[in-house]
């Protein structure tokens, strides 16, 4: 646990103190942070191997199924860094620092949370999150609607898990502890009543908003729109999987006996989210709204997959986050080098592209295709199993699911063929050509998804 | 709910009709006399209309790190060799060697084989019991 | 004002406040009280501006019927039990009373209109008196008595939840802001003072803590409205990096030591069967969260152009003490780890 938290606590005093004579700030940083990804590779291997949750820390440990997690924060943070470069350039060094010290401060509690075995320090780390997110929207955001972007971001997170707290703590209560290592041999709990469903629901909706849930997602795609490069990366990739890490550490262990009944309505809800938001994704003009939208698609079809409590739902709900998590951060990077060039995320403005960013292309090319779960990457893995334990459950879920894969497909091919193909319009003519830092960005996000073909079993968690 | 749906139903020819407009190219047949006209009209990229100087212009070989070709060049150095090298290749080659986690390759090995084993002995593919229960040695009641 | 003037005053201060604590007699309790307020008073009223002393006749007329009523509940309760003594006051009559003078003293929701109109006429140091040292004879007192029925004290930390919250919301006012955040903050603490008198005083603590660095900054940066506050960033850059942190541990989100608090109390409420009400009280933290939030946006996280009057202050440097700012604002944000020594510190 020390050997990736504490190189992160030094990043602060790097940032602080470094003298960028050869090499900006930006670049150290993201280097050390690079290497804090391989530290924590090395380590989360290990301890997936060897350790299982066994000999650490009773605070803080990984399980079988959460280095993915700390691995994919420690992964997608020096490529946020590397991201923010041409949004930092013209920032006074102090500033460049504070964002920085930010973007380490969040990769922090991230660490924590993913790691954290008492209920109350996830929870503790959970909110902890939303502060250097918040800053990042709404401080380093572009538009004046960023302000209330944060405010949307900030209190549909927070009420929705001021009742979590309460539900741990009535849950400490009652058992005594908020250990998972202890709460797995606690007596199940006797939920009958009324009130215990109200619990339930307080204890779950935290992580179904942060999802976030068709009808309590209206935070996430004006979050994304005003949000920075770095904020919407981070905000896609890695704090929606908080929510739904949470749900799968939530369901698994207390809310056992109830959640058979109290799921269903959550579950058609998140599945009609996936061809609602579909339906949105075909008529969006703004090209962040539409990666946005699409976030909450495919996150719908996680938390159908984790609500159906099979074994094949759990380990398609992971892989189906480590390859989102991959896969709509490089699109929000493609968006960004589009804004960057163009000061506009109108889909309509940037159109033609693959005539004077030939390169760029074919990582649209590659990001489509993987937001579309084309065979063999692993989003079709982590769909294919969602489907899969969801027909089990229900044959009639084939129809929302269906036509969810069919209008993920069409939004994202109308994406890739309207920013790539057809002609280019006039105005694009003078566009700079791109740069080899993103197409470091860019190999840095996709490459990983194309190997983990070869390696499927590294994200599967339960099954393989 | 009822009440939308007028409005998408007339909604819906304005899209079809829009949809025809949205898609062909408003822009002149392109071909080298098209393209020679538009950049004529438009100046180089030195002048592009947002007031921007493209960093191409002072370095050529610019990666996008700085704007200093030396920290520019050392940055993309850098950069290529922590990200692709070091955790691309050699992280990918560390993972590629790891030892077999929870048994989980030999399990499947174990498995495959003992499913071949048996179909060539003409047994079930599962025995009923996985102990044989003659070897099994119950205690006796009596002692106590 | 003199120093030695101003150095009596502080001392009857103090000395008022010392005998509340040290009393177990209603009488003298009520003395301390009284001590206390005539002492405020030549301290909030030392500018002679209209609003300075419209303020101090409101706190005098609002602190003198709070003592009296409480002096007359004492003597009620000497009248049916026989005894002056604080811990043994058992009529449910009197206590009922004393609550809620109590209450009024400390501005306490539904009786807490006086507060920002009070706030609102005096200057930042004495605001910070007022929002913190004033508050700790009655809260002293409210802490011995025993309230022979719960409800009365939910609904009074509820309506002060909520009261404040709401209150806040619609002003620009930062000392108004301030009083209403004061009036939200003590909802918190009476909630629990029936159930943990030792969390009631770590709530205090933590709230003074809190309430001191915010005060200590609005006066560095002599900021009394939004708008001042919007142009106070290019005065102290980093500064004003850290007050959204203060601010934000005021409302009381998790990373800070403000959540602190707010946490232990919950914990409490819910273990003494009252998650309905933990709930509530947590959701009503929003309301005051957004006027936080408010301040943040204004301070640190929008870039408000700076006029040129506004730029000579740059260059001038404060004669205030930054120590103190900077011990309070370390310790407003950064005490959360420390929950474990802050319950011993306590004896919870």
């Amino acid at each position: 646990m020390v050997k990736f938290l504490f190189p992160t606590l030094m990043l602060h005093i790097h940032a602080d103190l470094t003298n960028y004579r050869l090499m900006t700030l930006i670049t150290q940083s993201s280097g050390h942070r690079l290497m804090i990804a391989m530290i924590n590779v090395h380590l989360t291997l290990k301890m997936a191997q060897w350790l299982d949750e066994q000999h650490l820390n009773p605070y803080m440990a990984q399980t079988p199924y959460l280095p993915h997690f700390v691995l994919l924060t420690c992964w997608l943070l020096p490529l946020m860094i590397i991201s923010s470069q041409h949004h930092m350039a013209t920032e006074p060094i102090n500033r460049q620092r504070t964002y920085i010290m930010l973007l380490t401060s969040l990769q922090f509690f991230l660490i924590l949370a993913f790691s954290a075995t008492e209920l109350i320090m996830f929870y503790l780390m959970f909110e902890a999150t939303l502060l250097p997110t918040l800053m990042i929207i709404t401080r380093w955001g572009n538009q004046a609607e960023r302000l209330n972007a944060g405010m949307y971001f900030l209190f549909y997170t927070l009420a929705s898990s001021l009742p979590l707290l309460v539900a741990l703590l009535l849950l400490q209560n009652t058992t005594g502890t908020l250990s998972l290592l202890t709460l797995q041999y606690s007596n199940p709990l006797n939920l009958s009543t009324y009130a215990d469903k109200l619990w339930w629901a307080g204890c779950l909706i935290a992580f179904l908003v942060k999802m976030p849930l068709y009808g309590a997602h209206l935070w996430l795609p004006k979050a994304h729109v005003e949000a920075p490069v770095a904020g919407s990366m981070i905000l896609a990739a890695v704090l929606l999987k908080l929510g739904g890490y949470g749900m799968m550490r939530m369901i698994l262990l207390v809310l056992e006996p109830l959640s058979k009944e109290l799921s269903y309505p959550f579950i058609v809800f998140a599945l009609w989210g996936v061809v609602m938001t579909g339906l949105i994704c075909l008529r969006q003009t703004d090209l962040k709204s539409l990666i946005a939208y699409s976030s909450v698609s495919h996150m719908g079809l996680v938390v159908g997959g984790i609500l159906v409590q099979t074994p094949w739902g759990f380990a398609g709900a992971l892989i189906l986050m480590i390859a989102h998590g991959l896969t709509s951060s490089a699109l929000f990077c493609l968006a960004n080098t589009n804004y960057e060039r163009i000061h506009s995320r109108n889909i309509l403005l940037a159109r033609g592209l693959q005539m004077v960013l030939p390169l760029m292309t074919t990582w649209w090319f590659i990001a489509s295709l993987a937001n579309l779960a084309l065979p063999p990457l692993p989003n079709l893995m982590g769909e294919l199993m969602i489907l899969t334990s969801l027909i089990n459950w229900s044959p009639w879920t084939l129809a929302l699911t269906g036509a969810g894969v069919l209008i993920t497909a069409s939004y994202s091919l109308y994406m890739f063929l309207m920013t790539q193909r057809g002609p280019l319009p006039t105005h694009l003519i003078a566009l700079d050509p791109s740069h080899s830092r993103e197409h470091l960005l860019m190999a840095l996000h996709l490459l990983p998804l194309l190997l983990l073909i070869f390696k499927p079993h590294l994200i599967w968690g339960w099954v393989s | 709910m009822l009440t939308r749906l007028p409005r998408l139903g007339l909604s819906l020819p304005r899209l079809l009709r829009n949809h025809p407009v949205r898609f062909v190219s408003q822009s002149k047949p392109s071909g080298a006399a098209g393209v020679a006209a538009v950049t004529e009209l438009h100046p180089p990229a030195e002048k592009s209309d947002h007031g921007e100087v493209s960093p191409y212009v002072k370095n050529p070989d610019y990666h996008g790190f700085s704007d200093d070709p030396v920290v520019d060049e050392w940055n993309m150095r850098v950069g290529f060799f922590f990200g692709i090298s070091v955790a691309l290749v050699i992280g990918g080659a560390f993972i590629h060697y790891l030892p077999d986690h929870g048994m989980r390759e030999w399990a499947r090995r174990e498995a495959e084989r003992v499913i071949v084993q048996r179909e060539q002995e003409g047994v079930p593919l599962l025995s009923e019991y996985y102990y044989d229960p003659n070897k099994i040695v119950v205690p006796g009641s009596g002692e106590e | 004002m003199s120093p030695y003037i101003l150095a009596i005053l502080l001392f009857s201060l103090g000395l008022g406040t010392t005998i509340t604590f040290s009393s177990t007699h209603w009488l003298l309790a009520w003395v301390g009280l009284e001590i206390n307020t005539l002492a405020m008073l030549p301290l909030m009223a030392q500018n002679h501006h209209p609003r300075a002393v419209e303020a101090a006749t409101k706190y005098f007329l609002i602190q003198a019927s709070g003592a009296a009523v409480l002096l007359f509940a004492g003597v009620i309760n000497a009248w049916l039990t026989g005894q002056w003594d604080i811990h043994q006051a058992a009529h449910p009559l009197p206590i009922a009373i004393i609550t809620l003078a109590l209450s009024l003293k400390l501005g306490l929701a539904p009786l807490h209109s006086w507060l920002p109109e009070v706030f609102q006429g005096l200057n930042l140091t004495t605001n910070l008196i007022l929002a913190t040292w004033q508050k700790l004879a009655p809260l002293a007192l409210m802490l011995q008595i025993q309230p022979p029925h719960s409800s009365l004290l939910i609904f009074l930390g509820l309506m002060s939840t909520l009261g404040g919250g709401w209150g806040g919301l619609n002003q620009t006012q930062l000392r108004k802001i301030l009083a209403y955040s004061s009036t939200a903050q003590l909802g918190w603490m009476i909630l629990v003072v029936q159930f943990s008198p030792s969390l009631t005083t770590l709530a205090i603590l933590v709230y003074v803590v809190t309430t001191s660095a915010t005060f200590l900054t609005l006066k560095l940066n002599k900021a009394t409205n939004i708008n001042m506050l919007a142009i106070s960033w290019a005065k102290a850059p980093a500064l004003m990096a850290l007050t959204p942190l203060v601010l934000l541990s005021l409302a009381g989100l998790p990373p800070m030591t403000g959540f602190m608090p707010k946490w232990l109390i919950l914990q409490e409420l819910s273990k003494q069967g009252l998650p309905a009400t933990a709930t509530i009280t947590a959701l009503t933290a929003l309301l005051s969260l957004y006027y936080y939030l408010r301040l943040t946006y204004a301070m640190t996280l929008t870039m408000f152009p700076n006029n040129i009057t506004s730029t000579p202050p740059w260059r001038l440097p404060s004669a205030q003490l930054t120590l103190p700012l900077a011990i309070l604002a370390l310790a407003a944000i950064s005490l959360l780890p420390l929950t474990p020594a802050a319950m011993a510190l306590v004896a919870l």
